[in-house]
């Protein structure tokens, strides 16, 4: 392993009620194979993700949406995590986003969105991308 | 196996015609196409081997289950349906009846409701952490009162009601039966489905299923009271395509499929329910879309496996108990929100591979259900797609089309052999709930997916819009908004009721539901949940309510 | 009460861990598990300390239910030790490093209970079932005020004995019908076992398999400091008596070193350990041009390891060292 440039860290989540994990099962295999250590958990309340994006020390979260929920919930997770003072945590969003959800979830500071078909490269550059920057700020 | 010096009255072909004049009398099949040719309802010749073909209607029942398929019956249209408030999904299905779907077999009414996530989970929409998803991509549903305002005024008994949900299966049965006894619908004139998804641990295998092993014993409970009370309601549906869906291939697929009914078999045996008494009222779910051919083949093969699985290692007799029978669905994860129109031809030609399959009923997606839940444009435009392979395309005239064809033959055989050769597999690593405990499962799956992925990526398999011919033209559609209201009404509603119930008599009901509940996990009493969440519906609990003990007991998945 | 107000040197991330900040703590985690100078230099900061709190390590073959009895089990063992960190490890990926964490999935239901605290970590291609760093990140967790630490480790199979070093009393899981993994284990990590647990103990091979764990048990004849008890984290039964059979040995433990952490009990080879470490935080967090000039004559053979390593150390009385301060703070 490289000392001295870790690979970033990531957590990916979805509700404990959506159980549609094909797409996030695939993009943590792509981070993994981008050589990234991926979170894996689905969550019951928004704020746990919080709590767990602390002690795991990641670098960026990314949500995933099969099911609805999108708006509120990552509405929920932002604003805990600005209580909890990471409010530069990047956080991204994927699965079903509907054109009425962008934009509220950009309004709160999403700083991607993909959608089904959103090529894999795209998605774990654009993982890469953020987690370091917000890496090399911290 | 018949051999070529079978005496003539004993072929297939000539056992199929006495099945045939005996069951239809004089009626004929023979279409006749635009330049006069007369077609006959099904063609018969020589296997692979060089013997008088199996026809459809025989063990092991490759092609097909009926002796004359689509010619009598044609396939039953399913649109999934469900969003919101019931008020708000009652509105839909009597546009949708309207138009001339919602038609089941004998003149009955057919409807395939699905739920929210909550709903389908087993939660209350009142339940901490639920409520973004609320009425969203499904209906709210808590309460027996609820399907009293779905059905308000539909003749029960003349009505097939299907039900897409997860681990809220069980409590879900309850309420639609208590609501039923309400109206005073007598139980074995009820017919309809029940995904009862609680077997999938393959792609929907999240934290709110029960433990694999509490979820196979209710499987057994649900269906030996279904088999005793209500006998024409299907308990189970193994669901092909959830697996297909999560990224597994159609061999895999299949091979889990079979792999469920033989854990659910086995638990059916060990709690002393003889297999024949509820296996006739199994069904599968079968996804199409990916390969044309291929699908068709797998069709074939999962009949065959499950008829000679029932029969040679249960030991089953009911021709019910080896025929397969067959919900087809265009393959959803095949939908791109790329040129969505382009789903139209993806859903029509899937739709046509299941009915050169042989389905029994069919859902065909909506086109734009890559961007949210359906328009009512394009819940109609799948509608008229099954409506044209159905009355234009010729298509239903001949059974088991493919029957005798080089490729198809021996692509059945093939997926026969490496179906079998992955039962093998997992009988060798201790049987399905031992590979789900172990996570050996989950991980075939979501590594079949990934090199599904990869694959699009590197333009190794093509998506027309989406790794070839794309364009850049903005989206522009029409997307289906749900009401933002729906959440603070249902959660309103179950407040009220939970309010206004007799809250002496529900929690009686509860307590009930519990000690009978203890006794199944415990192996006795096989039927008694089943019977306990009818009563409980009865004295108004919620899925949630109910939910909430089967979970303290069967365990929750982890 | 976070991080973004401790800074990101070793002091300050010091004092925020002995605060009990989550994020300070993880990032000190951090830090530790990816040998940077900073995490070199906490790891010497709190070198020992682990020997101040109680460490249980779980180990056992896949499927056996390791994290799904942290979980069951945290309910009986929070009012013992009020503050309890779990350092779950996974494998990395042989060919890209990377990895996928999933074993915290598991113990959601204490996602919210501020005196547990979750860690996931790769293995990085360390064997052994831990990772190679997982001693520093168990002194950090003392340091941050942690009552009792439990490690689970991989789960792959019999080479997992290194967790035996590492904690107190060592807990083997295994379950009904997974014989052959068993097998597979017994000639390893049984060895380090304190409590052989048999989970699922509602399943019906369940007592198949204790009846023959046990014969294995008294096999060789010799005194059995090892016991089994069978629990079910479905029905809880067993939970209870696996939390007193844990109390019991962490009781039975012969009493350490009164201040190990501070200094008692140090050898000479303790002190050559922290000269290593301390050496290499400062190797690794320093610029001076001259390190990279013997980097690259090495590589281009003017330098033999030896004797690069040498000028390395030479150059090292040279660097802004840490001071005592920042050491001992």
């Amino acid at each position: 392993m490289p000392d001295t440039a870790p690979q970033p860290r990531v957590l990916l989540t979805k509700s404990f009620i959506d159980s549609h994990d094909r797409a996030i099962a695939t993009i943590a295999l792509a981070l993994r194979d981008a050589a990234m250590e991926v979170v894996l958990i689905d969550y019951e309340q928004p704020e746990d993700v919080v709590t767990v994006a602390l002690q795991e020390d990641v670098d960026i979260i990314g949500l995933s949406f099969m099911s609805g929920g999108q708006v509120e919930t990552t509405q929920k997770i932002v604003a805990e995590l600005q209580r909890r003072e990471v409010p530069d945590l990047p956080v991204v969003v994927g699965g079903v986003i509907r054109p009425f959800d962008v934009a509220p979830l950009e309004a709160v500071g999403v700083r991607e969105i993909f959608r089904g078909g959103a090529p894999l490269t795209d998605v774990v550059a654009t993982f890469d991308r953020l987690a370091r920057a917000y890496r090399s700020h911290v | 196996m018949i051999s070529a010096d079978t005496k003539p009255e004993e072929s297939p072909y000539a056992l199929w015609q006495q099945t045939v004049s005996a069951r239809y009398k004089d009626r004929s099949f023979v279409a006749r196409n635009r330049s006069g040719v007369e077609v006959d309802p099904v063609y018969g010749g020589l296997d692979r081997h060089g013997n008088e073909a199996e026809m459809p209607g025989q063990y092991p029942y490759t092609r097909g289950i009926y002796p004359i398929h689509y010619q009598f019956q044609p396939w039953m249209d399913l649109q999934i349906i469900g969003f919101g408030l019931p008020s708000q999904t009652r509105e839909r299905m009597d546009l949708l009846l309207e138009q001339g779907g919602s038609k089941g077999y004998f003149d009955r009414e057919a409807y395939n409701f699905i739920f929210d996530m909550p709903t389908s989970m087993g939660y209350d929409p009142d339940h901490p952490g639920v409520r973004g998803s609320i009425g969203d991509c499904g209906i709210s549903v808590c309460k027996a009162r609820d399907y009293e305002i779905l059905l308000d005024g539909k003749d029960l008994a003349k009505t097939t009601v299907s039900m897409v949900l997860n681990a809220g299966s069980p409590a879900m049965l309850g309420l639609y039966l208590a609501a039923a006894k309400r109206r005073g619908f007598a139980f074995d004139k009820l017919g309809g489905n029940l995904t009862n998804y609680i077997w999938d641990f393959f792609g929907h295998s999240g934290g709110t299923n029960f433990s694999p092993r509490g979820s196979y014993r209710l499987i057994a409970d649900i269906a030996a009271y279904c088999a005793e009370h209500v006998p024409l309601w299907n308990p189970l549906t193994i669901s092909e395509h959830n697996i297909c869906e999560a990224g597994a291939t159609n061999v895999q697929a299949v091979a889990y499929s079979i792999a469920a009914i033989i854990a659910v078999n086995e638990e059916c045996v060990k709690l002393g329910i003889d297999p024949d008494t509820v296996v006739p009222r199994f069904g599968f779910h079968v996804r199409y879309g990916e390969n044309f051919f291929e699908e068709v083949a797998k069709t074939r093969a999962l009949r065959r496996v499950y008829a000679k699985v029932n029969r040679e290692r249960f030991g089953c007799k009911k021709s019910g108990s080896l025929q397969a029978r067959i919900h087809a669905q265009t393959a959803g994860s095949l939908l791109t929100a790329q040129q969505p129109l382009n789903n139209l031809v993806r859903n029509a030609y899937g739709a046509l591979a299941a009915v050169l399959s042989g389905a029994n009923g069919m859902t065909i997606n909506a086109y734009d259900e890559a961007l949210g839940l359906p328009t009512e444009e394009a819940v109609t435009l799948s509608l008229r797609t099954s409506q044209i392979i159905a009355e234009e395309t010729g298509a239903v005239h001949v059974s088991d089309p493919f029957g005798g064809s080089y490729y198809v033959e021996a692509l059945t055989d093939e997926i026969e052999r490496r179906v079998f050769e992955i039962i093998a597999d997992i009988d060798d690593r201790g049987g399905l709930i031992a590979c789900i405990e172990s996570g050996w499962i989950k991980q075939q799956v979501s590594a079949a997916a990934y090199q599904w992925r990869q694959e699009i990526e590197s333009g190794a398999r093509t998506m027309v819009g989406v790794n070839k011919y794309t364009t850049d033209e903005p989206e522009q559609f029409a997307v289906f908004q749900p009401d933002p209201e729906a959440a603070r009404l249902a959660i309103a509603d179950v407040e009220r009721h939970r309010r206004e119930r007799d809250a002496t008599r529900c929690a009686a009901a509860l307590e009930d539901l519990r000690r009978a509940a203890v006794e199944v996990n415990e192996g006795r009493a096989i039927g008694s949940v089943m019977a306990n969440l009818v009563a409980a519906a009865e004295a108004d609990a919620t899925l949630g309510e109910m939910q909430a003990i089967l979970h303290e007991v069967f365990g929750r998945n982890k | 009460m976070t991080g973004t107000r401790a800074g990101s040197d070793a002091a300050s991330l010091l004092k925020a861990v002995r605060d009990r900040d989550p994020l300070a703590i993880a990032r000190a985690i951090t830090a530790i598990e990816n040998r940077t100078a900073v995490g070199t230099e906490l790891a010497v900061a709190v070198r020992g300390r682990a020997s101040r709190c109680r460490t249980l390590g779980v180990t056992g073959p896949p499927g056996a239910g390791k994290s799904s009895l942290i979980n069951a089990l945290l309910p009986e063992l929070l009012p013992r030790y009020r503050r309890v960190a779990i350092l779950t490890v996974d494998p990395s990926s042989p060919i890209s490093g990377g990895a996928v964490l999933g074993d915290r999935v598991r113990m959601a239901a204490h996602s919210a209970n501020p005196d547990v605290f979750i860690r996931s970590l790769a293995a990085r291609g360390h064997l052994g079932g831990v990772t190679r760093t997982t001693r520093s990140v168990m002194d950090l967790l003392a340091a941050a005020d942690m009552d009792l630490v439990i490690v689970e480790t991989v789960g792959t199979g019999q080479s997992e004995v290194e967790v035996a070093n590492l904690t107190d009393v060592k807990i083997v899981v295994c379950a009904p019908g997974l014989g052959d993994e068993m097998q597979a284990m017994k000639a390893g990590v049984l060895e380090i076992a304190d409590l052989l647990v048999v989970n699922k103990a509602d399943l019906p091979d369940a007592a198949r398999t204790a009846t023959h764990l046990t014969a294995m048990l008294h096999h060789r004849g010799h005194e059995e400091r090892r016991s089994m008890l069978s629990v079910s984290t479905q029905t809880r039964d067993g939970l209870k008596a696996l939390g007193d059979a844990i109390d019991d040995r962490f009781a039975g433990l012969p009493a350490g070193p009164p201040d190990a952490a501070a200094g008692g009990g140090i050898s000479r080879s303790t002190l050559a350990q922290d000269v290593a470490d301390a050496a290499a935080a400062l190797l690794l967090g320093t610029s001076d041009p001259r390190l990279t000039t013997i980097v690259e004559h090495m590589s281009q053979g003017k330098l033999s390891r030896h004797e690069g390593a040498k000028a390395a150390l030479e150059l090292l009385t040279d660097l802004d060292g840490p001071s005592e301060a920042r050491i001992y703070s």
